[in-house]
């Protein structure tokens, strides 16, 4: 399990993908707000 | 030295709703993939399955969190000729393609399967479905309890005849779905990166929950009859079974090879009341496996968890506990 809070959010923490690899640590990001990533991604 | 994840530098777009498709995609993402989620305006309406269930406030909405962290959200009203656009510019750097939105949804928007990978050769289109792509479920709608539980027979195998089923949890077969999926689209993305050529991947709810009912099926099949579900209390395997300890602490005998297992219970336990000829074998205890959990169960409140386990452990007993998901996280 995981914490994935962004700056200014309470931390919580989930479950993560049940595989684990030698040498790689899952950390995965903050979880998206609707469209945030729409303007970089088809405007930018 | 910490390395990327295995599946850094691949691409995914998912057009994925409430579960089963955003837990793949979330699970790519935690091995490294670079996930686009694709919404419409509304959003995915996992955002606000609280409040689709009647729930006023919402403060956060853990099941939304656990699949969908690690990934961009773009809002694409594939409606239009332009969000189609855009989303055919997300497609033409894209590897992987995850969707559950139904059939017909995807065959009306002209990004059903034979559309796109024509349009996308290399691409690996992944999708699940409730019911599967044919046959006369193919278009109906699914859920995890509609497609995995109830259509699959797996509800049904939880209940003792007689019994009344309860209420199920959500998600199971959703996260067991989507886990199929990410089995079956990084196959196909090894075999795309070798051939050139990319394929249709498909699964659905009901799949899984037959998958994971397989005993159940293969003993219907094999010999026309349903597999055994019993209440605890008769149950036919007394030395793999569900147990209370003086303190109300649960826990689970482990031995299922009962041959095995049952000299170091007898060890554990200390007592003449089991060393009588009725218990002497696993075929005897199989037909007075009533008596003999009535007797463990007897035993077993004797005694706090924690001593029993020392027991255990002393003697070899295989056993596990029987935890609240509140008791697992504080572990």
């Amino acid at each position: 399990m995981v914490g994935a809070p962004r700056d200014g959010e309470e931390p919580f923490e989930a479950v993560n993908s049940p595989v684990d690899f030698e040498d790689y640590e899952i950390r995965p990001g903050p979880v998206p707000y609707l469209g945030e990533h729409t303007e970089a991604l088809l405007k930018g | 030295m910490m390395r990327p994840g295995p599946l850094a530098g691949v691409k995914v777009v998912e057009l994925g709703i409430w579960v089963a498709g955003p837990a793949c995609g979330g699970v790519l993402a935690d091995w490294g993939a670079d996930v686009v989620k694709v919404e419409p305006p509304a959003g995915d309406p996992q955002r606000n399955v609280f409040g689709a269930i009647g729930v006023q406030e919402q403060k956060a909405v853990p099941p939304f969190e656990i699949d969908n962290r690690g990934k961009k959200s773009v809002v694409i009203n594939l409606r239009s000729e332009e969000g189609m656009a855009q989303m055919m510019l997300l497609l033409e750097t894209a590897d992987i393609f995850i969707t559950n939105l139904r059939f017909a949804a995807l065959q009306r928007l002209g990004i059903d399967p034979p559309a796109l990978r024509q349009k996308f050769p290399k691409l690996v289109y992944g999708i699940i479905s409730g019911f599967g792509l044919e046959g006369p479920d193919a278009h109906r709608p699914g859920y995890d309890l509609g497609g995995y539980w109830a259509r699959s027979g797996a509800a049904h195998s939880l209940v003792p005849p007689g019994d009344t089923l309860a209420t199920l949890r959500s998600g199971h077969g959703d996260h067991v779905t989507g886990m199929s999926l990410v089995a079956g689209v990084t196959a196909a993305l090894f075999d795309a990166q070798r051939t050139g050529e990319g394929r249709m991947v498909s699964t659905s709810l009901l799949r899984n929950g037959m998958y994971n009912i397989a005993w159940d099926i293969g003993v219907q099949l094999r010999f026309g009859k349903r597999e055994s579900t019993r209440s605890r209390s008769n149950s036919r395997a007394p030395l793999i079974n569900s147990y209370v300890a003086g303190d109300g602490k649960g826990f689970w005998l482990l031995g299922l090879e009962a041959h095995r297992h049952w000299p170091a219970l007898l060890a554990t336990i200390n007592s003449d009341e089991l060393l009588v000829d009725k218990f002497k074998t696993t075929q005897l205890r199989l037909q007075n496996n009533v008596e003999l959990i009535a007797l463990l169960d007897a035993f077993f409140a004797t005694k706090p968890l924690s001593e029993w386990t020392a027991l255990f452990d002393e003697h070899d007993v295989w056993w596990a506990l029987r935890v609240t998901v509140k008791n697992h996280l504080k572990q």
